[in-house]
């Protein structure tokens, strides 16, 4: 009921060809960057801090210019695109959302609505209605009228992920999704996440756990290892090497009796405790 | 949809509309009933049911009568410009604020009362000091300075909301600067007290030909500025989330300054330098119905305008004396405003 894709499963949905990222003025982060994202498909962008994952997912929505190459949506250059015609493809759930004035929890999800209505228009009986059954779907309808601070951190998550899909996008773009939530929370953003995908809808994301990524599945984009970047699947992407490499960290990788793979840092005193 | 007709505790959307509009008819009510010339209220009404339908005394060749003066010469063109200058103002201010994300901006803070001060001294001191002079020396002194504001702030970087909040402060000390001036050199005995009691702000020499000239003004850019009310609720959230939902940052938040700016001069041009109506009311307004400006628009409008009708009864009827509106405005708008710092700051976190 969420997502419909329009485009045949194969097609590309978001293609870069030969891109490069970083600000404007700043120094180059990444080159080179060939990637294509179909419908389903779910891509994690993993790296150190500072090493351009958010910079990378900005430049692919349309946030910040390419510094060389080019991002094409479907047959479209990003670069030739208005702000609607992003906004009804790729939906971006940002880190952070820092409103200054308070608004109930149901407006801000209505607000996914921006791109759908005229620019001289405002949401009608059938987007308010939507709205609606998104936050039913999210698990936060009984909290529709609360103002958005008044709301925990897990809960405002879901609303901006609300918001977002209410956009009816093909490519959803959530920059650190799980990183300010607790346990059951990071649960629940990533059982969504792979409900999503096994959808129609192709995930992009960057996270800080690595286990994330390979509990999604789907691709893994590290940055900053000794080749610069490595892309392909989660779990070949993924290794204690990379890691290392990529982090300037030992990982142990370690898989629980059910077959989930813990990422587990080693600390330089550990060596002494064994 | 019971959560969002209901559950906010607030009135739906035909409710809000019955109570805006008898604070509408209560106000403009009280500013053609009451005055120092005692004129029953049924006799109010039929002038003004006599001015529609053509039938005045006036129009008959005879000299009108003392009550007929008073209410078309008098009270309905300062309650017509009372409801323009104060709706324009408060949306004005609603707009800055929602554009620069901070509840505290007036729609003076990028230089246009300063600008318009500056243009009607010029109007008063060097050509003639007509009326009608001062209105369009105001009005281009005010967009002029908030143009140059524009133009500083997009020198100087990416124009963004922080540096047009900067080179307003600049620009308006300029303006400032350069309207002391012209008073310290203006005759004491004849033009100085022109200039000061313009700048206080007052509708006493308002005309039906004045409010027809605002309100071509205003009412284009406040239907404007109500259609896009929903895109400028979106904007609130900032540069990056209103971009990624689909909103042209740049255009829309130039037209809505350029529209706001507009209004603002506008008003400012007709009734002098009025503080805080712009301040306050687009507050009060959040306070009653919250940030979301399709709200936001028409409340701020009625109680703006229903304010400055209401403070303008009160100049004119309080002593014999006429005192200047601004300062009306002022000594009941800022009691008001340590009231809402007092309960709190809801409807922004």
């Amino acid at each position: 009921m969420v997502v419909t894709i329009a485009s045949a499963p194969s097609a590309a949905l978001l293609e870069t060809r030969d891109l490069s990222v970083g600000y404007p003025r700043g120094p180059v982060l990444l080159s080179k960057l060939y990637f294509t994202l179909r419908a389903g498909e779910v891509v994690s962008i993993l790296g150190r801090n500072g090493v351009g994952k958010s910079t990378l997912l900005r430049t692919l929505t349309g946030h910040l210019p390419a510094r060389g190459g080019h991002v094409h949506l479907g047959r479209d250059d990003l670069r030739h695109l208005k702000p609607a015609e992003i906004a009804k493809r790729i939906a971006v759930v940002p880190q952070f959302h820092s409103a200054v004035f308070a608004f109930t929890v149901a407006d801000l999800v209505l607000m996914g609505r921006t791109a759908r209505i005229g620019t001289f228009r405002q949401p009608g009986k059938a987007d308010e209605r939507k709205a609606m059954a998104m936050l039913e779907r999210v698990g936060l309808a009984h909290i529709a009228d609360r103002p958005v601070p008044q709301s925990s951190g897990g809960q405002r998550q879901m609303a901006l992920i609300a918001r977002a899909l209410l956009q009816e996008p093909t490519v959803l773009a959530l920059d650190e999704p799980t990183s300010h939530l607790d346990m059951a929370n990071q649960v629940q953003v990533l059982d969504l996440l792979a409900d999503l995908s096994s959808s129609g809808l192709a995930i992009l994301m960057t996270s800080h756990f690595p286990e994330h990524a390979l509990g999604l599945g789907g691709r893994a984009l590290m940055l900053g290892g000794p080749n610069g970047l490595h892309l392909g699947d989660a779990a070949d992407v993924v290794t204690e090497e990379a890691l290392e490499a990529a982090y300037g960290v030992s990982v142990e990788l370690v898989r629980s009796p059910r077959g989930r793979v813990a990422c587990i840092p080693v600390h330089a005193s550990d060596d002494s405790r064994a | 949809m019971p959560a969002f007709a209901v559950s906010r505790g607030k009135p739906g959307s035909g409710g809000l509309s019955l109570a805006l509009l008898a604070v509408l008819v209560a106000s403009v009510s009280i500013g053609l009933f009451a005055g120092r010339f005692d004129l029953p209220p049924q006799e109010v009404l039929a002038i003004c049911f006599h001015a529609l339908t053509g039938s005045l005394t006036e129009t008959k060749g005879v000299t009108p009568t003392p009550a007929e003066t008073v209410v078309m010469v008098v009270r309905l063109p300062r309650v017509m410009a009372g409801l323009g200058v104060g709706a324009g103002l408060a949306l004005a201010g609603a707009c800055y604020q929602g554009i620069f994300r901070n509840p505290l901006v007036s729609p003076f803070i990028l230089g246009v009362s300063g600008g318009a001060g500056f243009g009607a001294a010029t109007a008063i001191l060097f050509l003639g000091g007509d009326a009608f002079m001062i209105q369009i020396c105001a009005f281009a002194g005010g967009t002029t300075a908030v143009t140059l504001c524009h133009l500083l702030a997009r020198s100087a970087g990416n124009g963004s909301p922080l540096l047009l909040i900067l080179s307003g402060i600049v620009v308006g000390a300029v303006f400032t600067a350069l309207l002391s001036l012209l008073k310290y050199g203006a005759d004491p005995e004849d033009k100085l007290p022109l200039i000061e009691f313009w700048l206080m702000g007052s509708l006493a020499g308002v005309h039906m030909s004045d409010v027809r000239l605002l309100f071509c003004l205003l009412v284009p850019a406040g239907v404007i500025l109500m259609l896009l009310r929903w895109r400028i609720t979106v904007l609130t959230l900032g540069d990056e989330e209103a971009r990624s939902l689909g909103v042209n940052v740049p255009v829309l938040r130039g037209t809505v300054l350029v529209l706001a700016t507009l209004m603002a001069a506008a008003s400012v041009s007709v009734a002098g330098v009025i503080g805080w109506v712009g301040l306050v009311i687009p507050h009060l307004a959040r306070i009653l119905v919250g940030p979301d400006f399709r709200r936001l628009v028409p409340v701020s409008l009625v109680l703006g305008g229903s304010y400055l009708v209401l403070a303008d009864t009160v100049a004119r009827t309080l002593t014999s004396a006429e005192i200047p509106l601004g300062i009306v405005t002022s000594l009941i708008g800022a009691p008001i405003f340590a009231l809402l710092i007092r309960k709190g700051g809801r409807g922004w976190s």
